[in-house]
């Protein structure tokens, strides 16, 4: 397997681990804050690196120079590859972003190393393919959260209950697929374990209800961060794509389909910001599992962009709502706020994301939305539209909580309540994300398209072919990795 | 549509829509030139008449500034064979826009909210049988918090 030219992955995981050490030590604050964020940065440098140097390659795929779990474990836990490159770098900004926008008077609210710890085993998870440690680690991160809700005070169960049934089928799933798959066969009952934990995860409606009680009840960071990188995704291309057969990767399709018009509708009945941040984030959610598991080139292609597309317009959504929380307290849908002439920054910055997350013209979901749409319609040309519809509620749903929010008769605050300049920085990048990716979408999406027709070949020589047998070399080389 | 209307945009709104559904005619029996044509001559005229509204409007009210009253309005010889009734009827039914907006709210977003309003009820009874006590803290959220909350 080629080589990057720097352990990448491994130091980019070891920095948030060190850091999360580090930052638990601190006593004062704003120290500790500070640091968080140089920690994040270096994490997010290097992630950017070891994106640049595998696209020099030119490969699918490639492990680290110097791989220390290579030498000590004889094993190749952290590759990266197509699917996982650009995943890395979004993970990575995603909580650079987060911590960047946190003001310096929340943020004894949530726990500085208890975050850095959540990204360390989230650049970890995506740096691992189908193996005993991605179970291992996928299982590892719904424990933060659980931690942060019950030293708030805050009853878990609803959480805690969806990520036991979630954990088990995990560790169901992949222990029976260890035991009795064999070259050549689908692996119908591991599958189906597997699938469920993965949509479980995904938030796929009907077991949804984890995902609203979590923004209800932990920080809004906390619950940004668990949910924007679509860790349920990424389990459902490394765990269930190799091994489920067309009409179950369909099925799931439909299922995602329908909780992605359900959410949307959702969004639209809500009288609270969070709430309404969640229903949306599944609806779109549910439409990359929707061209994900349609295991064509062209809806892979189109769940893969809107993949990015939704993780970065939709952490920058989280984070707006989030800067507005964090001033005046959860907001109301139930009536008009009148906020943009005291925070026209954010305003424009959450109409931007917004419209990115549905696909509207020169953003970074435009193109992405497009061949998913088209991608869709291809397989299932009645019900493909309902990509259409969803897409439509929750364009209405996000102009209507901008009206709700920043217009409306003007109610005057004692101080003011612009925009930090960490903010700033955070809210720059995105947009320069959500505007040069809309501007100049090709080499995203060619990089993306590459990576779709290798995901499709890869599959296809996974499972049986039409005599029922599956070639022999590559049925040991697709044997999960311990 | 557009002889009921009380601004001036949304007149010429409906007086172009009247334009397309001809041209959309033309272009339905083959008359391509026709609708070219036709299309072109719209352009310039619905231009001039939108920069001109301002003015117009303007030299309305000079007008009637200097006669002291409105300017009456003669009814169209076809409007005077018409009873009242029906003549308050079409009005209203243009006023209204055909009651488009009212017949969705009714028949198409009343439903659709009610329909997610109740399956929000049934995910909160859901939840809150799972935590055994209330499960939404976004209940008692204040209507107005900007006007009562310090800034962070």
């Amino acid at each position: 397997m080629p080589e990057l030219h720097f352990p990448w992955m491994e130091v980019a995981i070891l920095v948030p681990l060190l850091g999360a050490l580090v930052v638990r030590w601190i006593r004062n604050r704003e120290t500790a804050h500070q640091a968080t964020i140089w920690t994040c940065a270096l994490a997010f440098a290097l992630e950017l690196g070891e994106w640049i140097d595998f696209s020099t390659l030119g490969k699918f795929e490639a492990h680290d120079h110097w791989d220390f779990f290579t030498t000590v474990f004889h094993s190749q836990t952290f590759v990266i590859d197509e699917l996982s490159a650009p995943l890395l770098p979004l993970g990575a900004l995603i909580y650079l972003v987060t911590i960047l926008s946190t003001l310096r008077t929340k943020v004894g609210r949530m726990s500085l190393s208890w975050m850095l710890l959540s990204e360390a085993i989230l650049l970890a998870t995506f740096s691992c393919r189908a193996s005993w440690v991605l179970v291992g680690l996928l299982i590892l991160a719904t424990i933060p959260p659980a931690i942060e809700m019950h030293k708030r005070g805050r009853c878990t169960r609803v959480y805690a209950l969806h990520m036991a049934v979630f954990s088990a089928l995990l560790l169901g799933g992949w222990t029976w697929f260890q035991l009795t798959q064999r070259p050549g066969e689908v692996a119908l009952v591991a599958g189906a374990l597997l699938t469920t934990a993965a949509l479980l995860r995904s938030g796929v409606a009907p077991m949804h209800c984890w995902m609203t009680d979590l923004f209800e009840k932990a920080t809004f960071g906390t619950a940004i961060l668990f949910v924007t990188p679509l860790t349920g995704a990424y389990a459902a291309m490394r765990l269930v794509l190799p091994i489920a057969p067309d009409w179950a990767l369909q099925s799931i399709a439909i299922v995602s389909l329908i909780t992605a018009v359900y959410a949307a509708g959702m969004a639209l009945a809500q009288q609270e910001s969070r709430r309404f941040f969640c229903y949306l984030f599944l609806s779109n959610a549910s439409l990359v599992l929707v061209g994900l598991e349609l295991a064509t080139p062209i809806g892979l292609t189109g769940a893969l962009c809107v993949w990015l597309s939704v993780g970065i317009s939709l952490t920058g959504f989280g984070i707006t709502l989030r800067g507005i929380e964090s001033r005046i307290g959860r907001i109301s849908l139930a009536d008009y706020h009148g906020l943009y002439e005291q925070m026209p920054m954010l305003a424009g910055f959450f109409l931007l994301t917004g419209m990115a997350s549905i696909g509207f013209p020169a953003t970074v979901g435009f193109v992405g939305m497009e061949l998913l749409v088209e991608g869709v319609v291809d397989v299932y040309p009645l019900i493909g539209t309902a990509v259409v519809v969803a897409a439509a509620l929750n364009g209405i749903a996000i102009m209507f909580v901008y009206f709700r929010v920043f217009t409306g008769k003007r109610r005057v605050s004692a101080v003011s309540l612009r925009i930090r300049w960490t903010e700033r920085i955070a809210v720059l990048m995105l947009s320069f994300l959500v505007l040069g990716g809309g501007l100049l979408p090709q080499p995203g999406v060619t990089s993306r398209h590459h990576a779709a027709v290798e995901l499709s070949k890869q599959r296809r020589l996974t499972l049986p072919q039409d005599d029922g047998n599956l070639p022999v070399d590559r049925a040991m080389e697709l044997k999960p990795h311990n | 549509m557009s002889r009921v209307q009380t601004d001036v945009k949304n007149s010429l709104a409906y007086a172009s829509l009247t334009q397309v559904g001809i041209i959309v005619v033309e272009i339905g029996l083959g008359l391509r030139y026709l609708a070219l044509i036709h299309i072109i001559g719209h352009a310039c005229l619905r231009t001039m008449q939108l920069l001109r509204a301002p003015t117009l409007l303007k030299d309305y009210h000079n007008l009637e500034n200097a006669i002291g009253s409105r300017l009456s309005h003669a009814a169209t010889p076809f409007g005077r064979l018409l009873p009242s009734s029906i003549h308050h009827w079409c009005y209203r039914f243009g006023y209204e826009r055909g009651f488009l907006d009212t017949l969705l709210d009714a028949w198409f977003v009343h439903p659709f909210v009610q329909f997610f309003q109740w399956a929000d009820a049934m995910e909160r009874r859901w939840t809150d049988w799972i935590s055994r006590e209330p499960s939404r803290e976004s209940d008692h959220i204040e209507l107005h918090p900007e006007e009562t909350r310090e800034s962070a």
